[in-house]
């Protein structure tokens, strides 16, 4: 993977997370599912790199975690949105939104609709 | 992690787990599990997958180890910044909790800033004096002076010449010129020096060149090269000066150059205003040099430097010098004495003459043990203080302690309020430096050197002083109460309100009563010594009369005068000064009394036998008539003398009564003495005087009539003396305005009277008293302070148990007694130190101070009382508040 696409995919891997946990505290198996169901194959990571970009967010402060008890009763670390972390993720959505909008309006352009063409 | 990160540390870790190692493993181990779990319902087998699930997660070690990465660095910052905060917290705490207590804090600060302020500004002094006294020589330690030989310029010619391969030898002399630059005429330090003195020194020139040899070559032209605040006070910095012509005693020379900032020669004592060859003085010095000349031997009149050179120790360059010198006795044998030996002291030991060192060295010593001692002082008055009250905090610091706060953050804390507070002092200490700097500059230090010419800066190597003390001193108080923070169980004290202290806390507070009161008592020891040495100095009899007189000394050798209009003016001036109104007598010294410096001579008595070897010698001083009247001398035998003994008559003398036990036996009167190529009839016998110093000895003295002796003497420095009616300082200005009216281009030093003369003599018992005696006073208020609040703090947490024994029908006085009696027995071993250490005290200043006997047990005694008394008052004042309560009231609220 070339590295202007990681660092695409980072920031839309850190932004879904943050859609994730947006309908409340998960743990990470929980995001990796929610992602896999989310996306289809269109986002195919490796589950593991969830983990430092959880890690990070908290040390960020988007993210908080605590020790609970899963459904089946194992002990496992939950993730929760902070405020900051309410607030990142509705920014993420409107440049999202505009950035994709942009992206895809460029993309459906013909040809002679370009400007500088006489 | 290890749990050495401390307290906040631990908490976070609390709050997370143990473990953020284990807790990431467990995070991966439960992903791994749940989507092994997933798989296996899809229908795989156990084995596959686990392969399966390990494979959609990734590299666990890389993505294990890039968690841990994160969490460090963000457990880094937040440690730092928890840290940081729980440093303000205590900073916060410490402030609140030391304002709380405003006047004990503010002691507290005071005593640490004095001390420190002391402190730093005699480090700043003994490094101006002791420790880099010679800014500009290179390699100083490499440059020697010559002690115990003096050099004629012929002698250091050869020895020059005879030693080059062993050490580099340059000479110098310092000597009073009038400098006349533009249309003023200013009295100047000049040192004459070789060719090759900047060169052996090592001294760069700040502006054009320094002398060179060349400069010292026959025929060469006057040179003259000035000092680095001479260039700038008097020429504005101007390198126009250079090549510019001034004057020296009237004799034209040139400025060649300015030597570089800071170096001022190698004399504290005299700093230098400007430097020239011994042929360009000798040109300008007049006619009292004149037949002296460089070539001859008899003048030894210049104190020679040595560097030896590389590879040669200093004995081996002594032993060399020495062998020079004996064989240039050999040859000139009426010059020198026969076995000459040549001693090199270390430059920086002779900065305040040979002779000076020894009692610079003393004095900063005394000075740095008084300040050392009263740092310590503080430092145990201060421990105690926070001492008590930690205990008095017992309640406080159990709460804290049982909601979870270490015992290392307790002490965490009182050491902040240590740091705290000796930070402040340090800040406070540097206002105190300042003033004792600005105080000091108006005196002179023993040895004469003036403090207003050393370079005493509050630079960056005073303030780490100041700080390091300062530090130093909190640490010491602030480890104590530390190292005890809550070291008493807590349920106890939480249960009386009363901390349990043990034991080992008691023990450090009684010893810590005992330093301050051995402290105290030493220091009170020195000032009364001090005070001892001071008193018998002025009950002393210096044998004429000290009050009322004033004085002020004219060079009329700087002005150009030859001898013949010197007569003439030294008898217009006294006519001037006799017709003051307030003028009783007047009356002109070569050496006036207490004077420093002195003439000798040798002598041959007329009719008696050539004595072996040497001739004796004695002390001169040449004076006018009226002189033994104006001083109140008693002439025991024959008379004074006169204006009948003027430059016709026969030529007469006065001799003191050792010169005339010692030297003319039976009838000293008429007989005749052959002095300076003159013969003199002595006419009268004076009574012996102090000369110099309070503890001379005894020695010869004769005095020559200035009508008779202007010849010989008469354009040396002179002092008119008068004798006036009322206060002598309301007359200085007048007898100078006086003095100067008969030729305003005589140079006139500033006017004094004998009482300030006096006054330098007893300088460094002066000193002494005023340094040792300051702190002595500060070490004993600071001691009661310290036994009162010992006292108090007993009896406070004790006053259950003296009201049982008042309930038990003890008497008051035993009550209290008993409950002090620790306290008393920390204070008399405390006196007992102080007193053992102050006989040692005793016996060392004897040697430094007039007067004193090598055991004073008066002093001794009255000061042991003295402070035994002050400590009793300080422990009764709480005892009796203690007595006030009532027994029963006690009983119940505890």
């Amino acid at each position: 993977m070339s590295a202007d696409r990681f660092e695409l995919l980072r920031g839309t891997l850190d932004v879904l997370i943050l859609k994730a946990l947006s309908f409340g505290p998960r743990h990470g198996y929980a995001v990796a599912e929610f992602l896999e169901q989310a996306t289809g194959e269109m986002l195919r990571v490796e589950e593991g790199s969830l983990y430092p970009a959880l890690h990070r967010m908290q040390r960020r402060g988007w993210v908080e975690s605590e020790w609970g008890l899963s459904e089946n009763n194992r002990r496992a670390r939950y993730y929760r949105l902070t405020a900051e972390g309410r607030r990142r993720l509705r920014e993420d959505i409107a440049w999202w939104s505009r950035f994709a909008a942009t992206v895809s309006g460029v993309l459906e352009l013909h040809g002679d609709a370009l400007p500088g063409r006489v | 992690m290890s749990e050495s990160h401390g307290p906040m540390w631990r908490r976070y870790l609390r709050f997370w787990g143990s473990d953020p190692g284990a807790d990431i493993d467990e995070e991966i181990a439960f992903h791994l599990a749940l989507r092994r779990q997933q798989l296996e319902r899809e229908g795989l087998d156990s084995q596959t997958a686990a392969l399966r699930a390990r494979a959609r997660f990734g590299d666990v070690r890389r993505i294990r180890k890039e968690c841990m990465a994160i969490d460090r660095s963000e457990n880094r910052a937040a440690r730092r910044a928890e840290w940081l905060d729980g440093i303000r917290q205590d900073v916060r705490l410490a402030v609140r909790s030391l304002l709380r207590n405003p006047i004990a804090t503010g002691a507290t600060l005071l005593v640490l800033a004095l001390g420190v302020g002391a402190g730093a500004a005699v480090y700043a002094l003994a490094d101006a004096i002791l420790l880099r006294p010679l800014p500009g020589v290179v390699e100083s330690g490499q440059v020697f002076e010559v002690t115990e030989y003096s050099f004629s310029y012929s002698a250091f010619s050869d020895l020059r010449r005879e030693s080059t391969g062993v050490a580099d030898l340059a000479v110098f002399s310092a000597r009073n010129v009038a400098l006349e630059a533009g249309d003023r005429v200013e009295l100047s330090d000049a040192v004459v020096v070789s060719g090759n003195y900047f060169t052996l020194l090592g001294v760069r020139p700040a502006a054009g060149r320094l002398l060179q040899e060349v400069d010292e070559a026959p025929g060469a032209a006057p040179a003259v090269v000035l000092s680095f605040p001479l260039w700038r006070t008097r020429f504005g910095g101007d390198s126009a000066v250079l090549g510019s012509q001034v004057r020296i005693n009237g004799r034209p020379a040139t400025i060649v150059g300015v030597s570089e900032a800071g170096f001022g020669g190698t004399r504290l004592t005299r700093r230098a205003d400007l430097w020239m060859t011994p042929a360009a003085w000798l040109a300008a010095a007049g006619r009292r040099y004149e037949g002296l000349g460089l070539d001859g031997r008899g003048w030894t009149w210049l104190t020679g430097l040595a560097r030896p050179r590389p590879g040669v120790s200093r004995e081996q360059a002594e032993a060399a010098l020495t062998r020079s010198a004996s064989a240039l006795a050999e040859q000139f044998p009426n010059f020198s004495d026969a076995n000459p030996t040549v001693a090199l002291e270390p430059v920086a030991n002779t900065t305040t003459g040979p002779e000076g060192h020894g009692l610079v060295v003393g004095f900063v010593t005394l000075l740095a043990v008084t300040v050392g001692l009263v740092l310590l002082l503080t430092a145990a008055n201060v421990a105690s203080l926070l001492l008590a009250r930690a205990a008095d905090r017992g309640r406080e610091l159990a709460t804290r302690v049982a909601l979870g706060a270490t015992r290392r953050r307790l002490a965490r804390q009182l050491l902040t309020e240590s740091v705290v507070l000796s930070l402040a002092g340090a800040a406070a200490a540097i206002g105190v430096i300042v003033l004792v700097l600005g105080a000091l500059a108006r005196w002179t230090f023993p040895g004469g050197v003036s403090i207003a010419d050393l370079d005493l800066r509050l630079d960056w190597s005073v303030l780490a002083v100041a700080l390091v003390l300062a530090g130093a001193t909190g640490l010491l108080f602030g480890i104590a109460p530390a190292l005890r923070a809550g070291a008493g169980s807590v349920v106890p004290t939480l249960r009386d309100g009363r901390a349990t202290g043990g034991l080992g806390r008691q023990r450090l507070r009684r010893v810590l009563l005992t330093a301050q009161v051995a402290i105290g008592l030493l220091l009170l020891i020195g000032a009364g010594l001090f005070t001892r040495s001071l008193q018998r100095a002025f009950a002393t009899d210096v044998g004429f009369r000290t009050d009322r007189i004033a004085g002020t000394t004219v060079l009329l050798g700087l002005a150009g005068y030859t001898t013949e209009r010197a007569g003439p003016y030294y008898d217009g001036a006294l006519r001037r000064v006799r017709a003051l109104p307030g003028v009783r007598s007047a009356t002109w010294a070569m050496a006036p009394p207490l004077d420093a410096g002195a003439y000798e001579e040798s002598f041959d008595v007329v009719g008696d036998p050539p004595p072996e070897g040497r001739p004796p010698a004695t002390e001169l001083n040449v004076v006018s008539e009226d002189y033994f009247e104006t001083l109140g001398i008693p002439i025991v035998r024959g008379r004074g003398f006169t204006t009948a003994d003027g430059p016709g008559a026969e030529h007469v003398a006065v001799v003191n009564e050792t010169f005339a036990r010692t030297h003319l036996g039976g009838d000293p009167l008429g007989r005749r003495v052959v002095i300076m190529g003159d013969t003199l009839r002595v006419i009268g016998v004076a009574s012996d005087v102090i000369y110099h110093e309070l503890d001379e000895a005894p020695v010869p003295y004769l005095y020559g009539a200035l009508g008779q002796q202007v010849a010989a003497s008469g354009l040396s420095p002179f002092t008119l003396l008068a004798h006036t009616e009322g206060p002598p300082e309301e007359l200085l200005r007048p007898l100078r305005d006086a003095v100067s009216s008969q030729d305003p281009l005589v140079p006139v030093l500033q006017p004094s009277t004998l009482e300030a003369q006096l006054g330098e003599v007893l300088l460094p018992e002066r000193l002494g008293l005023l340094i040792v005696g300051g702190f002595g006073v500060l070490a004993t208020v600071v001691a009661a302070f310290g036994i009162g609040g010992a006292a108090a703090y007993t009896v406070s947490r004790r006053r259950q148990e003296i009201a049982v024994r008042l309930a038990l029908g003890a008497s008051p006085a035993a009550a209290v007694s008993g409950v002090l009696r620790s306290t008393t027995f920390a204070v008399l071993l405390g006196l007992g130190i102080g007193l053992t250490g102050g006989v040692v005290v005793s016996r060392f200043l004897a040697r430094l101070l007039y007067g004193l006997g090598a055991l004073e047990p008066v002093t001794l005694l009255l000061t042991v009382l003295l402070l035994a008394l002050l400590s009793l008052l300080a422990a009764a004042l709480p005892a009796r508040a203690a007595l006030r309560l009532e027994p029963m009231d006690v009983l119940r609220t505890e």
